[in-house]
């Protein structure tokens, strides 16, 4: 366990400059440059800015000051926000698109467990059928359909909720929810059946037997056992947000980081979309090792394998 | 032959196929009924369904249910076609890795564990963009620029399918590090069978069942995928139309004062009938081949 980890930290560094190798051949490897977009400009000013902004001369040298200057912490400037770094874009917008994630993350993972423990408790009664068709919805719509649907229903029909923006704690509510609502449906299906399978082991009885309160058994008891699909889920779980994210700012209107992105793909804005890229990956990568490190400890087999 | 009476058998399946059936065919045919066409617009915008019209119409007149159904061609097209790239991916690569083992195998995991944790689909819009300029250029050198759209349609095809791999490589590795220590695998070998023999003739046949099991799981995943990126104007581009073009239109369009839900309400109901039915029929032939790990 201990050595794995240490291998998978250590494996994080080649791979985010994978990623910013790769992510610059990309960008820079395709015909013409991020100022060809933009209305007629002669020759000379267009070679200008392509030597200001370093993206002149063979694409090796070109990527060799860029990975420069990306190891001492400098996205460099956006080529479409000419007089933006993209340091300052990034450090602008992330903590709005972290801290919706994060909400919509934990939003799915609570949810989630919640009702696939009831409806793994309440099983083959009504109201385990009804949170399972629900749970079916729910992941055959995905964020881009529920989210104007609740926009209909919570802000033009019944009026309780702005319809985008940011700023406001009422703001947060139905982005979040469309963030996690289909990723919170997969769970309670998920947790529902490692549930069910744990409801049947005899320890579970044993607890019951000697007296233990209902909740307890549930919470308590069954649910560190059937948490750990859960645990494993939660790497993909958060590449899902990353992703859903993208569409549901676009959605709502919120000035996070996934418009940004979207916008450097289609204006070629190199170091925006570098930079980007980069910061995701890291975020991910770092995740993902917490998630490893958590599953072993949860589950004990792990660690002495 | 076994095979399919017994899948007849079981209610679940069944059902998943003839929705699927349907689904596929009026995806295939279905636009060959209909009187209007997906590109020209009529007078009549933003009608609401009727008998004339039973999707509604659009911005420019367009008749919903009948883009639908050409949306429906697209969505599913680059849903199979991407879900059979990434099986063509995953497949060899886990049975090479799997196969081999020892060393190789334990590098070619590590690649398939970093892959895991780096957001791919970040990539693989990345990519999709940037060889499509290039692919633009190409064809307007060789002065085919009217194939625009279909050369990001293959683009679409091979960057999905190469961004849902992974899970595929994991399962055929871990059965493969399992089937090639059998008996009938043995033999074969001192029999001198080569490697390439061994793998596609002895070992990759009994694995039939849990590649489709994965194929039709990673078939809706696809077609989300497809329908997000167009959602974000990324994806399929105009002419062509898709089920995540028509909902990002319809998402654009409504408003406090006169919601057009129907924009939304059709292709969000063919895309949810699709996605339920392979999702469906993915699990109900995982718990069928494999009981052991039952899913409801």
């Amino acid at each position: 366990m201990g050595q794995r980890f240490v291998i998978r930290v250590l494996l994080a560094i080649p791979t985010l400059f994978a990623v910013v190798c790769l992510t610059f051949f990309l960008m820079r490897l395709a015909p013409g440059g991020p100022f060809d977009r933009e209305k007629a400009m002669p020759e000379s000013i267009k070679r200008q800015l392509m030597a200001q902004y370093q993206l002149d001369g063979p694409v090796l040298t070109q990527l060799y000051y860029y990975l420069k200057d990306v190891a001492r912490g400098d996205l460099r400037l956006s080529t479409k926000y000419r007089n933006r770094t993209v340091n300052e874009i990034i450090s602008q917008t992330l903590p709005i698109s972290a801290f919706l994630g994060g909400i919509a993350f934990f939003l799915a993972l609570g949810g989630g467990c919640f009702l696939g423990i009831w409806a793994a408790y309440r099983h083959n009664r009504p109201s385990d059928y009804i949170l399972m068709f629900l749970a079916l919805l729910g992941i055959a719509l995905p964020s881009f359909v529920i989210g104007p649907l609740l926009i209909v229903l919570f802000s033009f029909k019944l009026g309780w909720l702005p319809v985008g923006g940011w700023g406001t704690v009422q703001q947060v509510f139905l982005p979040a929810l469309a963030l996690s609502l289909p990723y919170m449906a997969y769970l309670a299906r998920m947790v529902r059946v490692s549930m069910l399978e744990t409801l049947n082991q005899d320890y579970i009885r044993t607890a019951r037997a000697k007296g233990l309160a209902e909740w307890r058994v549930l919470y308590v008891h069954a649910l560190k056992n059937a948490a750990l699909p859960v645990v494993s889920y939660s790497g993909p779980l958060a590449a899902n947000i990353l992703t859903g994210s993208l569409v549901v700012e676009e959605i709502f209107k919120i000035p996070g980081i996934g418009p940004f992105f979207v916008n450097g793909v289609l204006n070629r804005d190199v170091f925006v979309v570098g930079g980007i890229t980069l910061v995701y990956s890291m975020l991910l990568i770092a995740f993902n090792l917490v998630v490893d490190l958590l599953y072993g400890l949860l589950d004990k087999r792990i660690q002495s394998a | 032959m076994k095979l399919f009476s017994q899948i007849l058998i079981h209610r679940r399946i069944m059902i998943a196929l003839c929705i699927l059936c349907i689904v596929v065919l009026s995806a295939v045919i279905g636009p060959c009924f209909s009187p209007y066409d997906y590109e020209t617009g009529s007078v009549a915008a933003f009608s609401p369904p009727s008998w004339q019209h039973w999707g509604g119409t659009d911005l420019l007149g367009r008749d919903v249910f009948t883009r639908m159904l050409y949306g429906a061609r697209i969505s599913l097209l680059v849903g199979f076609v991407g879900a059979l790239v990434s099986l063509l991916i995953g497949v060899s690569y886990g049975a090479i890795s799997g196969y081999i083992g020892g060393k190789t195998d334990l590098v070619m995991m590590r690649l398939v564990d970093v892959l895991y944790s780096i957001p791919r689909l970040i990539f693989v819009i990345t990519l999709i963009s940037m060889l499509d300029w290039q692919m633009r250029r190409l064809l307007t050198r060789l002065e085919w620029p009217e194939l625009a759209a279909q050369a990001r349609l293959v683009l679409l095809f091979v960057g999905l399918g190469a961004d849902e791999w992974l899970t595929m490589a994991r399962i055929v590795r871990g059965q493969v590090l399992t089937l090639k220590e059998r008996q009938f695998v043995t033999a074969s070998r001192a029999l001198g069978q080569n490697h390439f023999y061994l793998l596609f003739r002895h070992i990759l046949p009994n694995l039939m069942g849990i590649i489709l099991v994965y194929l039709t799981l990673t078939i809706p995943v696809v077609i989300l995928e497809e329908s997000l990126l167009s959602f974000l104007g990324l994806g399929v581009q105009a002419p062509l139309s898709s089920w995540g073009i028509m909902i990002s239109s319809g998402a654009q369009i409504i408003n406090p004062i006169k919601s057009y839900w129907w924009l939304l309400f059709t292709p969000s109901l063919a895309m949810a009938i699709t996605l339920l039915a392979l999702n469906f029929l993915g699990d109900g032939l995982r718990d069928w081949l494999d009981p052991r790990s039952q899913s409801h």
